[in-house]
């Protein structure tokens, strides 16, 4: 039987699942859309787990933490900012900066010396979250996984703000309406998301 | 009730009022209601604060109005639903919005066909309307007053730690000192391994706009005041109190600096006039001294969730600095 680790990070829009052995390698890992929680976690557990595996350990993470975490009793519970800041320091500590965009937060985590300076996140509007950027492909007609490649073909660039969702998507209607690519309208949108977190406040490191 | 109207003008004894007043932080609305009772007046409390009555005031307000209007009138109505005929408000006569709540409270409950009388105390006819409303004579409310005043005194003691980080507060003295508008966030930052400490507390808002309990806080004039320094300091950005905490803050900030705090939260309603107007000054001062500063909008659509998150990796953070 193989010693592994189990790390879930239970997201609002999606849940993942990690293993990992003694030696800090990934085993295996999983992707889930959220379909109700409960059922979710039971379906993801059954999928990746075996026979061959001795949990040892369990972490959660995310924002529906600490439900999951009395649910199935975990012993680590900690909150995204900080798993993805000391991951990212084990992994690679020379990083200034990690951008997050979730389904319903973004985050960015600003270092300083193998510590975190500083964080910010949106404050108590969801508009301009990883959802909305979801949405906007949906209405597309490109899938979400998809977004990133075929943003980077982008030529022009277009100014699209990111304050609320609705206004957004009526700035990218008109844009299409205009006759402009799907490519500049997605990486206008992404730059949209991007730049409220990297200024002013938070002033990112290259 | 129309028995109570003398020449157009209510005139209610005081044997027939049944008082109540909005709450603000359990401990403080408990030495409040004693006071009324010593008073020989029969109060009503308004039930603990819960999502419904946020439904109630949320219904009933417009919907940028500041955090505190929506739950004041929640508590008003919830009071007069179970029997009160008189609500005890209170104005500090400066220039934020809080100078209109008690108009906005009397035009919203008559139109919503509650029968009752609001009696507004303002810093200088506390305490003859307090003579009015209860029949009793200056000198023994004053006396009664003070003693509640010790009562707060007490009840408002904070420390600072020496094997902890240290959090300093400030903000809007509402959303600071109530429990439920804040998610408990001075429990959560205990529980967080964390000491937080109040700069905004009941006792300070009464020294800062009522002249008499300054008067009872003489003896500490004598003394050196700590605070005199960072009061001079806060003026080259606010030239003195205009209203709200914005001035108070801003010289509360310099001295938790001063007094090498670990980070700042600042929690504030949504759109509130005073707190966004100091924003940008407090944003450079903790930038140029290089503390954390976490804030924290209070409205009625706060997700737990969220508020934890940032409250949680905030604390974090400032334990991994202070191991450093």
């Amino acid at each position: 039987m193989k010693i592994v680790y189990l790390g879930i990070d239970v997201g609002s829009s999606s849940l993942k699942f990690a293993l990992m052995d003694k030696e800090e390698q990934l085993v295996d890992s999983l992707y889930l859309k959220n379909h109700g929680l409960i059922n979710t976690v039971k379906q993801g557990l059954k999928q990746i787990l075996n026979e061959n595996y001795d949990v040892r350990g369990v972490g959660i993470t995310g924002s529906g933490r600490k439900f999951l975490g009395m649910l199935i009793g975990a012993d680590k519970i900690c909150s995204e900012i900080l798993a993805h800041a000391t991951s990212c320091l084990k992994y690679c500590p020379d990083a200034k900066t990690i951008i997050d965009i979730g389904a319903e937060d973004n985050k960015a985590i600003l270092f300083n010396d193998g510590y975190i300076e500083n964080f910010i996140m949106n404050s108590m509007c969801a508009g301009g979250c990883g959802q909305t950027l979801e949405m906007i492909a949906n209405r597309l007609g490109v899938q979400i996984e998809d977004v990133g490649e075929l943003a980077c073909k982008s030529k022009n660039k277009l100014n699209i703000s990111s304050k609320c969702g609705i206004f957004m998507n009526s700035m990218v209607v008109s844009h299409r309406n205009l006759g402009q690519s799907n490519e500049d309208i997605l990486m206008g949108v992404i730059r949209g998301i991007t730049t409220p977190l990297c200024f002013p406040k938070c002033k990112c490191k290259k | 009730m129309s028995s109570n109207f003398v020449d157009g003008e209510r005139k209610m004894k005081p044997q027939d009022r049944i008082v109540t007043f909005p709450l603000m932080g359990k401990k403080n609305s408990k030495i409040i209601k004693d006071f009324l009772e010593s008073l020989d007046l029969k109060v009503i409390m308004p039930p603990l604060t819960t999502d419904e009555t946020i439904k109630k005031g949320v219904k009933h307000t417009a919907g940028m109005i500041c955090y505190p209007l929506k739950q004041t009138l929640g508590n008003y109505m919830e009071a007069l639903d179970k029997g009160a005929n008189t609500l005890l408000a209170y104005d500090t006569i400066g220039l934020c919005r809080f100078r209109m709540y008690n108009q906005l409270h009397e035009f919203t409950l008559t139109g919503l066909g509650y029968d009752f009388d609001i009696v507004v105390m303002n810093p200088g006819n506390l305490v003859s309307k307090l003579k009015e409303v209860s029949g009793k004579n200056k000198i023994t409310i004053l006396r009664k007053l003070y003693s509640s005043y010790k009562k707060l005194k007490e009840s408002n003691l904070q420390q600072w730690s020496e094997d902890k980080p240290n959090i300093g507060l400030i903000g809007e003295v509402f959303c600071l000192n109530d429990e439920y508008a804040n998610q408990n966030l001075k429990g959560k930052i205990r529980h967080y391994g964390c000491n937080s400490f109040n700069t905004v507390t009941q006792l300070d808002f009464m020294h800062t706009t009522i002249p008499l309990f300054n008067l009872w806080g003489l003896k500490d004039l004598f003394k050196k005041d700590e605070l005199k320094k960072y009061k001079e300091r806060a003026k080259k950005y606010m030239n003195g109190w205009r209203s709200g905490h914005a001035y108070e803050n801003l010289y509360n900030l310099m001295w938790l600096i001063d007094k090498k705090v670990d980070g700042i939260i600042s929690v504030a309603p949504l759109s509130c006039c005073p707190e966004v107007t100091i924003e940008p000054y407090v944003d450079k001062i903790c930038k140029d001294s290089k503390i954390p500063l976490l804030r924290i909008g209070i409205d009625e659509n706060q997700s737990p969730a969220n508020f934890e998150t940032r409250l949680e990796t905030f604390c974090e953070i400032l334990k991994m600095r202070y191991k450093k």
